[in-house]
């Protein structure tokens, strides 16, 4: 069970983020809705460890991720909006970046490198695949090491519908493993994926059921 | 790698060219150290147009000096300001005196723009010793000689011959006057030979260029690309220092490559120029390593601090083009102002050609320094670029 508790964040006299509260129980994908600006990116960022908070808590089975790097390392994968990957390499690199080359015929031959079929372009510059393939390779490259949480900051921005159509057979292939996911999203059919969705407002985190009334959500947000 | 290899061969050929052209030039051969000194006034005394023709035509400075003559001094400052001579003495009529008298009580006038101070100084000492030891000793010489062989009564036609010889001593001490050729060596930056000279600040500007060659390793790069690898547990630190340390092996294999081939073709330039390459190859590969570390450092941090090719290309052009002048990589530093010099010398750029020129070890501390703030600044810009 991860934790989050009381998350607080300020640039100046800016409070982004005013006491973010909640949990995240293994297999759940919860979904965090905002209009642009509201600090959702800030949020993962600072579950991610880029930034610190000014206050609260973050947890795994009662071990304090915020201190603890290490483990916040191995628990907890990050997947940044944007493309992260270095386009000059071809896939293979990208990956040997962080895999051993052992690691890497396991994963690719039996594990979630196969899932997510990077087999399929391994040798191709990434400079030269698609948005979908990018954004697999990404994931890929930030499931090394079988982190329990992935942070994923709006994964299918610009992305065609097929290729939103491989990422959301990922995402259900991962809870279905007891994979754990935290997006922070605008799309509805991710919503529609997520267990639990909030709203993240003025700073201020709230629950939020979506049942299809769009003209209702536009409303909270 | 070889994109970068071909970039550092292309601006190696570019400064190789600058270095040919200075070096093989006719007008590098024939004024290379010259130092053009205007002299103006009683030219007409015999004996000191003597001294002046034997500085100009027999004389060893004769490679190292060129004398103009004026008839106004109002023309030599005009000449001076113009840059076409460094300098020039008025030899005054008291001057002249005082010499015929045989007294040494009045000094030579000598003028110089402050930039030329350096070298002043060294042709003023040379033009006194010139005057109190040389001239005014044979001029009291052959004057006594005369006047002890008129009151024993010798006739003229017995005086010439003796007053003869002994003018040709003195133009025989002129001639094997060697002196001046020490000057040479004292005219540039930290008593370095001029190939030494050259090879060590066109080898510095060529290293600082180079570091364009490897500039496609910081373009491309995206914010997302750094919080991606942070949230891996790789944090700015950590980005920095290995990012750095590729960009430094790929800059050393590209100089020691570069100077390995420049120096094998210089060589065979310098045989036809009659220089000799007093540059131990060996010893050079080693010493730029540590100039080559703190010109990395500069350009990482630069590269790392200016967004878009173009901003980072022209500022860092403009920087580098601006610090290697003042530290004296175009011309020996002497020819700079005081305030220039030490500004120069402490800025990156002076204190690697310090090292390079002196190998004292305590210039590798202030470099260490150097590169240890450039790449502390490099890190706080990253921890930016990551929040």
């Amino acid at each position: 069970m991860f934790e989050i508790k009381g998350i607080e964040k300020s640039y100046g006299r800016h409070q982004v983020l005013k006491g973010v509260t909640f949990d995240v129980a293994p297999g759940e994908i919860i979904g965090i809705l905002g209009a642009n600006g509201s600090g959702k990116s800030t949020l993962l960022s600072i579950l991610a460890g880029l930034q610190p908070p000014n206050g609260g808590y973050f947890s795994i089975d009662g071990k304090d991720l915020i201190a603890n790097a290490k483990l916040r390392n191995k628990q907890v994968a990050y997947v940044p909006q944007e493309n992260p990957l270095i386009e000059e390499l071809n896939a293979r690199d990208n990956l040997r970046m962080w895999y051993s080359r052992e690691e890497l015929d396991k994963e690719l031959k039996n594990g979630v490198l196969k899932l997510l079929g990077i087999d399929e372009f391994l040798k191709v510059p990434v400079s030269k695949i698609s948005g979908g393939m990018k954004k697999r390779l990404t994931i890929g490259c930030a499931m090394k090491g079988g982190p329990k949480l992935m942070l994923m900051d709006e994964p299918t921005a610009a992305l065609d519908l097929v290729c939103r159509g491989e990422i959301y057979d990922y995402f259900e292939d991962f809870r279905s493993r007891g994979g754990t996911m935290i997006i922070s999203t605008h799309e509805l059919q991710e919503v529609e994926l997520c267990n639990k969705c909030y709203i993240l407002k003025d700073g201020v985190l709230r629950p939020y059921n979506y049942d299809g009334d769009l003209a209702h959500l536009i409303g909270r947000l | 790698m070889p994109g970068i290899l071909i970039m550092a061969v292309v601006v190696a050929a570019v400064v190789g060219a600058l270095a040919y052209g200075i070096l093989n030039s006719e007008s590098y051969r024939q004024e290379q150290m010259r130092y053009k000194l205007g002299v103006v006034g009683s030219t007409k005394d015999d004996m000191l147009t003597m001294g002046v023709e034997l500085l100009e035509n027999n004389d060893e400075s004769r490679f190292m000096v060129d004398i103009v003559p004026f008839e106004d001094e109002k023309d030599a400052r005009t000449a001076l300001r113009d840059g076409q001579v460094s300098a020039y003495v008025l030899i005054t009529d008291d001057f002249i005196n005082s010499l015929n008298a045989l007294s040494n009580d009045i000094s030579l006038e000598y003028f110089a723009t402050s930039g030329q101070r350096g070298i002043t100084n060294i042709m003023m000492d040379e033009l006194a010793d010139i005057a109190s030891n040389l001239v005014v000793s044979s001029e009291k010489g052959l004057l006594c000689l005369e006047k002890e062989m008129r009151n024993a009564g010798f006739p003229a036609e017995a005086i010439n011959p003796e007053i003869d010889q002994l003018l040709l001593l003195y133009v025989g001490a002129m001639l094997a006057r060697d002196d001046m050729v020490e000057f040479s060596e004292l005219g540039l930056s930290e008593g370095l030979s001029t190939p030494e000279y050259y090879w060590i600040s066109l080898g510095l500007f060529f290293l600082l260029l180079m570091t364009f060659c490897s500039i496609s390793f910081f373009l491309g790069k995206k914010k997302a690309t750094y919080q991606f690898i942070s949230s891996k547990g790789m944090g700015a630190g950590k980005q920095i220092l290995s990012e750095y340390l590729a960009y430094l092996l790929v800059n050393l294999i590209c100089a020691e490559i570069i100077i390995a081939a420049v120096y094998a073709s210089t060589n065979r330039l310098l045989l036809n120029t009659g220089l000799t390459n007093n540059v131990n190859i060996i010893k050079l590969s080693f010493n730029i390593i540590p100039a080559l570390i703190l010109y990395t450092s500069l350009a990482f941090f630069l590269f790392e601090t200016i967004q878009g090719v173009i901003n980072m290309f022209l500022a860092a052009f403009i920087l580098y083009m601006g610090m290697s002048y003042i530290s004296g990589y175009f011309y020996p530093k002497s020819f700079f102002p005081d305030v220039l010099q030490k500004i120069g010398e402490v800025l990156p750029t002076g204190v690697a050609f310090r090292y390079m020129a002196t190998r004292r070890y305590q210039f590798i501390l202030v470099m260490a320094l150097y590169v240890f703030v450039f790449l502390f600044l490099s890190i706080l810009v990253r921890r930016q670029k990551i929040k």
